[in-house]
């Protein structure tokens, strides 16, 4: 691939003695939806936190926009990479508002704080999730799912062309799942950002991911499309269970389901 | 497209802050506040002056204005060589006070933090028994023994608590906390055993405890103010770190902050101005806790705004506590804040128990 | 509110057991709960030991073999201003004319001022649990034990201060008056031929040296007589109770209670240490008094719950019933009234003698 947006050369890393990720190479092009796959343990938070430059390779080299990760400060990395965290608590009072634009720090100015340009982005991220009517409400009062929607909008507000998520499904019921991966493909779409999800739900991912990644044992095991990538071998080795699979879907003709599970 | 509709119609009540879209309003309301409190401050005591002749004396002071003197020697003494460096020395306590404890409650991710919490009090404490004891009698720059050991163990206390916080694993700001406690709690009673051994100097060591102002002038004002107003600055100027922190350290990492720097830079900060504040003033409880929520009560959490804010409203709350304790006689200060600000505190936590916002 | 307490730093917040001061104890029973209970809470929050017996600014220092010992030279008595004088910290006091506004910041130095001759130019006093001199009740109190109001000290237009040393007044309040440019002169009297010197500075310093040094004369006569009517007595061990909360206070070695007590024909019984005014039980016991003098009987000590206390039955003096309360406050008070205070001892250690002992002062314990 030539000029991919995000690359792994090589690369290994792990916690003191203990190695997580061994020798991944990975290359994601502009504009690429990509997800990561793989069992618990695998690896696949790690490998995010590799890609944000959270954590320094061991071996090999990361790097973004062609350039190594380490020689970019955190400023520059946050202009390129917005990452959608999951929910967690706050020690103060907070509005859906207040918290998205955080979403604009990168941008904001270190004087004049944030400018109306800042705030018509703010409110924009908002009515892009959905959230306008709950747009004063503290954000310690909504359900899981919507405070994920409103981390979602700080990322969309931060307009970095990089959108990662970890795992942004798992708190969410059935409609919810479909509404996030439904923006997930807006931005996706009409928008043109590349977008790494981290997802567990092998069914989301086949159906609605063009690229998935599996992770296994610290290993990149298999590229590419769903529908060529995740075939029964494959599950029943890195995943351990007997799919069955199912011709459907819009990106690839499979759809996973019957003795999986919900993933 | 219709995404994320909130489908259940929950009757929860919006976070009510009134002065979030007009902080200046309040900023204005707040600095008037200020000035009728140092008024207040320089014109009351325990000798009477008249106002007259107090604003007389000030404009004289102050302005160089040439009034023809209607006031006594005795009286000029007094409201400027006594009331106004008290005042000033509450103000800029207070405001160093509220600055630091909103700082580390939004550095520290905690809303009961104050500027003590990482062990700064009872280094401070410690340093000022220890200078009690020594049978020397120094003044660098117009400033006591007990000043300058009160303030060396304070910045000596939070070094050592974020170094040793940095060997021991685990979450770092947990790891502060603990750390903060632990040594915190070693300090208390190695001060436990100075004041044990201290003999007649124990009141000394005492009514250094319990925090005043008696002592104010203006070379103590000289050497406290710079320090903590450059380093509120400074901080203020870091707001944007300060507020990146709300969603979790790793949060703040991806939207930019440089955490570990940024971190090391407001920790020390603010703890130069908890030092320069207990090295003057002794240890004042409950204004660097109580103010910052009392603010953000009223315009949310955005660091750059609850700041200057909260400086105001401590250098208020302190100087009206001094006044009180002097009015009332011999009562410290600390026990004033803490009479003000404890019930205030208990009313805040109700209310955040009824889903009010904290 | 409990008042038995151990010896504290404050002047003398004791209070004598007469029905007519009980007034003088509601007063300062608000604010000293008030004390006590900030005392506690911090006492909680840093695990304070219980706070040491302090020596009370009156009475510590270096025994003095006898009464007439050299006293140190005080500055020439000119009675001429402007002078210069050095104070017991070793400070130069500059007083350029003749106080006409004194401040007094102890109790010993306000009877000092009124024995004198001067106390119609005392403008403000620190206030004195004992109330006297009488004479001394209009003036108006500018501090107390816990602090000075530096502020009204400047609004009378003081011209000097005196005040106490090692502790006794604050020294930031010493500082900030010297810094307003108020003449500040600090007085501490360790043993007996200081309480002189200090007398003698006092007058210097007021412009009342000649009345300083009659009194000084008659002083050093009593204490002459007293040490004559005592010489040559046997001498009992004598153990002088300071206090008994939370544990038993004694005397400690070379104070001036020591001293004093040695004048008036005993052997007094001391802690063994310098700085700790502790007494071990223990100790006491194999010390075994045959005299026991209540120092802290304003606080309610009686012979009675003396004698109850575990261990001490096997005590001569409780056996005997040798167990006699005592005014403290002339005894360890550096001012005029020491030698009522040394005829009080003897009169608890040798009421053989009959030495006279003063009744005009209503702070005397019957």
């Amino acid at each position: 691939m030539t000029d991919p947006i995000l690359a792994l050369w090589g690369v290994s890393a792990g916690y003191g003695p203990r190695a997580v990720i061994r020798d991944v190479d990975l290359e994601i092009g502009r504009g690429e939806w990509i997800g990561i796959l793989g069992p618990n343990g695998a690896g696949k938070s790690t490998l995010l936190r590799l890609m944000t430059g959270l954590l320094e390779p061991t071996g090999g080299v990361v790097e973004v926009d062609g350039r190594p990760i380490r020689s970019l400060d955190r400023a520059a990395i946050a202009r390129r990479i917005a990452v959608v965290p999951q929910p967690s608590s706050l020690p103060f009072a907070a509005t859906v508002e207040a918290v998205v634009s955080l979403g604009r720090l990168p941008h904001e100015d270190r004087f004049r704080g944030l400018r109306p340009a800042d705030r018509a982005a703010v409110a924009a991220a908002i009515d892009r999730v959905g959230l306008g009517r709950l747009v004063g409400r503290d954000v310690r009062e909504l359900s899981l799912g919507e405070r994920q929607l409103v981390l979602l909008a700080v990322a969309i507000a931060q307009a970095a062309p990089i959108v990662m998520l970890d795992e942004p499904t798992v708190h969410l019921d059935v409609r919810h799942q479909f509404d996030v991966m439904d923006l997930l493909a807006d931005l996706h779409d009409r928008d043109g950002r590349t977008i790494v999800t981290v997802i567990h739900d092998l069914h989301l991912a086949a159906t609605r991911i063009p690229r998935v990644a599996v992770v296994a044992g610290g290993r990149l095991v298999a590229d590419g499309r769903p529908s060529e990538t995740l075939d029964g071998e494959l599950i029943r080795t890195v995943f351990g269970v007997d799919p069955s699979l199912l011709p459907d879907g819009p990106w690839s003709e499979r759809r996973v389901g019957g003795a999986v599970g919900h993933g | 497209m219709a995404v994320g509709q909130d489908l259940l119609a929950r009757g929860r009540t919006a976070v009510r802050w009134p002065f979030h879209r007009r902080p200046l309003p309040l900023a204005v309301i707040g600095a008037a506040g200020l000035c009728v409190a140092i008024l207040a401050a320089v014109g009351l005591g325990s000798v009477t002056v008249a106002p007259g002749d107090t604003l007389a004396i000030l404009a004289h002071r102050l302005f160089l204005l040439d009034l023809p003197r209607t006031w006594s020697p005795t009286a000029e003494t007094i409201v400027w060589d006594l009331r106004l460096p008290r005042a000033l020395e509450a103000a800029v306590v207070g405001l160093g006070l509220a600055v630091a404890g909103t700082t580390f409650q939004g550095l520290l991710r905690n809303p009961l933090a104050d500027p003590y919490v990482l062990g700064t009090a009872s280094g401070a404490a410690l340093g000022a028994a220890i200078a009690v004891l020594l049978p020397v009698r120094v003044e660098i720059l117009g400033f006591r023994l007990l000043q300058l050991l009160a303030f060396v163990g304070a910045i000596a206390a939070v070094t050592l608590v974020y170094r040793l916080s940095r060997v021991t694993g685990g979450s770092p700001l947990t790891s502060l906390l603990l750390t903060g406690y632990a040594l915190g709690s070693l300090l208390a009673a190695a001060l436990a055993m100075a004041m044990y051994l201290s003999g007649a100097a124990l009141r000394q060591i005492f009514s250094y405890l319990l925090g005043s102002f008696d002592n104010a002038s203006w070379s103590e004002l000289g050497g406290a103010l710079p320090i903590i107003l450059i380093a509120s600055s400074l901080i203020l100027l870091r707001s944007r770190s300060l507020n990146g922190l709300l969603l979790g350290e790793d949060a703040a990492a991806h939207l930019g902050v440089d955490v570990r720097r940024e971190r090391a830079i407001l920790l020390g900060l603010a703890s130069l101005i908890t030092a320069a504040a207990v090295s003057v003033s002794g240890l004042i409880g409950f204004v660097g806790l109580v103010i910052p929520h009392l603010v953000r009560m009223l315009v949310g959490p955005n660091a750059r705004v609850v700041l200057p804010l909260a400086a105001i409203g401590g250098a208020i709350l302190m100087i009206v506590a001094d006044l009180v304790a002097r009015t009332l006689g011999e009562i410290p200060v600390g026990v004033i804040t803490a009479v003000i600000g404890a019930p205030f505190f208990l009313v805040l936590l109700r209310r955040a128990q009824r889903g009010y916002e904290l | 509110m409990s008042a038995a307490r151990s010896p504290s730093p404050e002047p003398e917040p004791d209070v004598p057991a007469l029905p007519d001061s009980r007034s003088t104890v509601r007063p300062s029973l608000g604010r000293a709960a008030l004390v006590a209970a900030v005392g506690l809470v911090l006492a909680a929050c840093t695990g304070a030991a219980t706070p040491p017996p302090t020596i009370p600014p009156d009475a510590t220092g270096a025994l003095v073999p006898a009464a007439t010992a050299t006293v140190p030279p005080s500055a020439s008595p000119a009675p001429a201003f402007p002078i210069s004088l050095t104070d017991d910290e070793g400070a130069a006091v500059a007083l350029p004319r003749e106080p006409q506004k004194i401040v007094s910041l102890t109790p010993a130095e306000t009877e000092v001022l009124f024995a004198i001759g001067a106390g119609d130019r005392v403008v403000g006093k620190v206030e004195d649990p004992a109330k006297f001199p009488p004479e001394a009740d209009p003036v108006p109190v500018v501090g107390t034990f816990s602090g000075v109001d530096v502020e009204k000290i400047v609004g009378l237009g003081t011209d000097l201060v005196i005040a106490g040393g090692s502790g006794g007044t604050q020294p930031e309040a010493i500082q900030k008056l010297r810094s307003l440019k108020i003449p500040v002169l600090v007085v501490y009297a360790p043993d007996v031929a200081t309480v002189y010197h200090d007398i003698e500075l006092t007058g210097d310093a007021v412009g009342e040296s000649d009345a300083a040094g009659a009194l000084v004369e008659r002083m050093k006569a009593d204490f002459d007589e007293v040490a004559a009517a005592t010489s040559g007595v046997a001498r009992p061990r004598v153990f002088y109770e300071t206090g008994d909360q939370p544990s038993i206070y004694g005397i400690a070695d070379d104070s001036v209670y020591a001293q004093m007590i040695g004048l008036a024909g005993g052997t007094p019984i001391t802690t063994g240490s310098a700085t700790n005014w502790e007494m071990p039980t223990e100790k006491l016991i194999t010390a075994d008094p045959q005299l026991i003098i209540l120092g802290d009987s304003a606080y309610g000590v009686t012979a009675d719950a003396v004698a109850r206390r575990a261990g001490w039955a096997a005590i001569t003096a409780v056996k005997n019933r040798a167990i006699v309360p005592i005014d403290d406050i002339p005894v360890t008070r550096p001012g005029p009234r020491l030698g009522d205070g040394l005829r009080l001892l003897v009169a608890a250690i040798h009421p053989e003698l009959h030495l006279t002992v003063p009744s005009q002062n209503p702070s005397q314990n019957p």
